[in-house]
Order: C-alpha cells, then structure tokens, then sequence
C-alpha cells in the first residue's frame, strides 16, 4: 500500500483505503472523534453521532478513501479529509442534490470531496498549516490517481479562502441557505496547474507528498 | 439557471481580465444588471502598497470626501465586515454592529452624495489584509433579495481577480531589470500634471480645451499602461520614471 509522508514537518500523511484501514484503526478513531468535535460540538452541524462521541455518516463505508495527518512523535491523527466515488451514492448525489442546477457530476475521474477536519486540539497557526498540508495534498493525490476534478458542498465564507489557495472553482448552482448556513455546490477542477497555483501560495516548492513504493509501505 | 449562467459568465470574464480597469468595467455592467449601480471593492486600508488593491465607480465628490475625511477607518460597513461571515445588506448592518454617531453621520452623508441601499461581501482571508466588494443601489432604490447570491459569488469571485491582477501587475523596482517606461502621449501627460495638481477632469478639460470624458479617457490610458489601479499610482510611477518632475506639480 501507499504511503505518503510531507517532507520537513512534523507530520505525515497517509492514504488509507479498505485495503489498509486496518493498520489506522487508532488513527481512524481519533479522526471521528476530532470530527464530532469540529463539526457538531463547534459548526453546529446537524449530522449522525454514534456513541455520543464519533460523527460517522452512511458513507464513511470501505468505498471512502481518506488522507489522513498523522504526528509523527504520537501517530495521533491531526488532519483528513474524506474521498467519496461519484459513481456511487455520495453527499451531493443525496443529500444535497438540490444544491445543483443542472444534473449532479458523475464519474469515474470525479470525487466529492467532504469533511475537511483539523483537529480542535491544534492552535490556529498550526489548524492553518495542516489545511494547507491537506490542501495540496488532495490536489496531489488527484494527480496521481487519475481524478481530473472533485465536487463538494462549501459553505460561502469558505468560497474566497478556496479560490485564493489556488483552486478553480465552478459553482454548479447558486448557494442557498441551509440551517442559517449560505451553502453552495461546486466542481473544482484539477490539473497540473492548480498543483502550481497552490505551492506558489503556500511557498512549498516540492512536492509535499512522500509516495514510498508498495512493497516498503507493506 | 440564468442566474447560474450570468454567474459562470462572470466568472470566465473575470478570470480572463487584462487589468484592474478591465475588471471594473465588468464589475460595472454587473452592478447594474443586478440592479445596484456602484461597486467599490478592495482591501481595508488607508493607503495602498504592495499587492493592495481597490477600485470602485462611487461618484467623484463621495469619493474625495470619503478619502479626505478619513472615513475609510469608521465605515460602517468596513467595522461590520469584522463580524459578517458572508455578505449582509446595510439596511440589516445595526445587527451586527452598533452604529456610532459618526458612522450614522457616514451614512446620511452617502445617502446625500447618492448611494443607498447596499450588499457588502467581506473577504477574511488567512494571514492576509481584509477586503470587501460592495454593491450599491442609487438612494431610494430598492434592491431584490433574489439577487444577492448572485452578488455573494460574484464579490467572490471578482475580489480572486483583483488579487491576481494586482499580484501579477508590472512593478518596477530601483536596481532591477526594468522592462522599459511605459509610452505617454504629451496630452496624457498634461492630463497626469493637472490630475497631480488637485484638478477634476472638468477643469484640466477647460485648461486643456478638451471635454471631461477625453481627459478621463487620457488618465485610464494612462492607467493601463502602467499597469495600475488609481491616479495617485500613476502619478507615483510617472514622477518616479521622471516623464513628470515634481515641478510640474508644485511651484508651477
């Protein structure tokens, strides 16, 4: 399996897949505890807790691929985010499928990309480089996977830190208002140049991704 | 979908705009097709340096008084940027923040000068200077709230192209390689002096024996030659690239 380390920081990421969730089991754990923490106890969303303690949905099933940050002196999770395949029932495909104009974007090169989560345990400097870590490192793992652009939901307020970080957005629908939150659709393709546009912004001039070789990784 | 489409048609104008005088222009016919008529949009600082960039289409004597006054510091819809996540109309702006007597006074003196109501999106840019682009309708004029998600992502949007447009803008820098002094015609120049001496476009075109709109039409030029935002850059540029002196502007 692969696995993906950032050159020069404290941190590693790693791509965890059904074939290898089983080595991140803690890591896995932590990281729906962190998003209960993030998304209900401090964005208020409305979404399932299990044990009063981890925010678990329906699609976080073997078809989710997530990248998840982990410390290197703990292990302990510190970022993710979550991959879900358009050919399947995904958030907008569901949920919010009502976000789009047009028909929902579905494909084998298309991803959703969710649940974008730092954890609340980091300071804000810190919160703000692991968004960037995680940033560039879905436009990489894009690359080299073959996906050519993900679909989201993003709440508005989110919108211009998204296009500054070099993203390029199409809106798929004009945003609306959810719970008292202004959310709207987007695609966001990915090419090459997005992958430069974000390293010029956050001043890495190397790839942050670290890919060891199957064999090494297992 | 039409709205979704005027959007995406922004979108791909804005991303395609030469300048920021290119940029204005779309930012104006989009004003007015949502049914406001000015725009201001830009970062929240007194004096512009560096990748800062504002531009609007106010009119003239807001603009002065606005600047003279020093207003930028107590506007209201600047104060109540700090606590907007995304775009409020200023009829709604005393929910966020508590008007002072001063900033009532900002108001009534804008609605005076002809601006009424209008839509602020607030940009909160990490590690960054925060900025806005508003959108304002002619005073006494209604605006339709079906519009301002429209006006949510077009100030979004509108404010990225600023950032790239004044991030990739020419600049010269002393000792560097300089890639040549832009090309002003005599007239633009008589223009930048009058311009750099305090005179609105009405009384250099009376000087000059031209009409105020071929003078505006000279300093936009100009504008685009140098590649920046406001008369005051370009008069910066043109004294530091000595096509003025400073006698032109003082001691004349």
């Amino acid at each position: 399996m692969l696995c993906v380390g950032l050159r020069r920081t404290n941190s590693v990421v790693h791509i965890v897949t059904n074939l290898n969730r089983g080595r991140f089991r803690r890591q896995i754990d932590q990281m729906h505890r962190d998003r209960k923490r993030l998304f209900v106890d401090r964005l208020k969303w409305d979404v399932s807790v299990i044990d009063g303690e981890f925010e678990i949905d329906e699609f976080d099933t073997d078809r989710a691929i997530y990248l998840i940050e982990t410390d290197r002196t703990t292990a302990r999770h510190v970022a993710s985010v979550r991959f879900l395949p358009t050919t399947q029932p995904h958030i907008l495909s569901t949920v919010f499928s009502s976000l789009c104009d047009g028909p929902v974007p579905i494909g084998e090169d298309i991803m959703e990309l969710t649940r974008l989560c730092v954890s609340p345990d980091l300071a804000k400097s810190a919160a703000v480089s692991m968004c960037h870590h995680m940033w560039i490192a879905s436009v990489e793992f894009a690359l080299l996977f073959g996906i050519s652009r993900y679909t989201g939901v993003s709440q508005a307020q989110f919108l211009s830190s998204l296009l500054s970080s070099g993203w390029e957005i199409e809106p798929l629908g004009l945003p609306r208002d959810i719970d008292g939150q202004i959310t709207g659709a987007v695609a966001m393709p990915i090419t090459p140049d997005t992958l430069r546009r974000a390293r010029a912004r956050f001043g890495y001039r190397y790839p942050v991704l670290e890919v060891i070789p199957q064999t090494q990784a297992a | 979908m039409g709205q979704l489409r005027d959007v995406q048609l922004f979108i791909r104008k804005a991303n395609d705009a030469q300048d920021l005088p290119d940029l204005s222009h779309l930012l104006d016919d989009m004003s007015r097709s949502l049914g406001f008529r000015y725009f201001a949009l830009g970062h929240h600082v007194r004096v512009l340096s560096g990748d800062l960039v504002q531009i609007a289409n106010y009119p003239h004597s807001w603009t002065e008084r606005f600047a003279t006054l020093g207003y930028l510091s107590d506007d209201p819809a600047v104060t109540a940027c700090q606590k907007a996540i995304v775009g409020f109309l200023w009829s709604d702006m005393h929910r966020l923040i508590t008007l002072s007597e001063r900033q009532k006074t900002i108001l009534t003196e804008s609605r005076h000068a002809g601006l009424g109501e209008g839509f602020t999106v607030p940009i909160h840019l990490p590690g960054e200077c925060e900025g806005s682009c508003n959108f304002v309708a002619t005073a006494g004029k209604s605006v339709s709230t079906a519009v301002l998600p429209v006006a949510q992502y077009v100030g979004c949007f509108a404010f990225e192209a600023a950032r790239r447009l004044a991030l990739n803008a020419p600049r010269r820098i002393a000792g560097s390689q300089t890639p040549g002094i832009p090309h002003l015609s005599s007239r633009q120049l008589d223009c930048i002096v009058l311009a750099a001496r305090g005179k609105s476009d009405t009384d250099a075109g009376q000087l000059l024996g031209i009409s105020n709109q071929t003078v505006h039409q000279h300093i936009e030029t100009a504008k685009r030659r140098y590649g920046v935002a406001t008369r005051t850059q370009l008069v910066v540029h043109a004294l530091f690239d000595s096509q003025l002196i400073f006698q032109d502007i003082l001691r004349h």
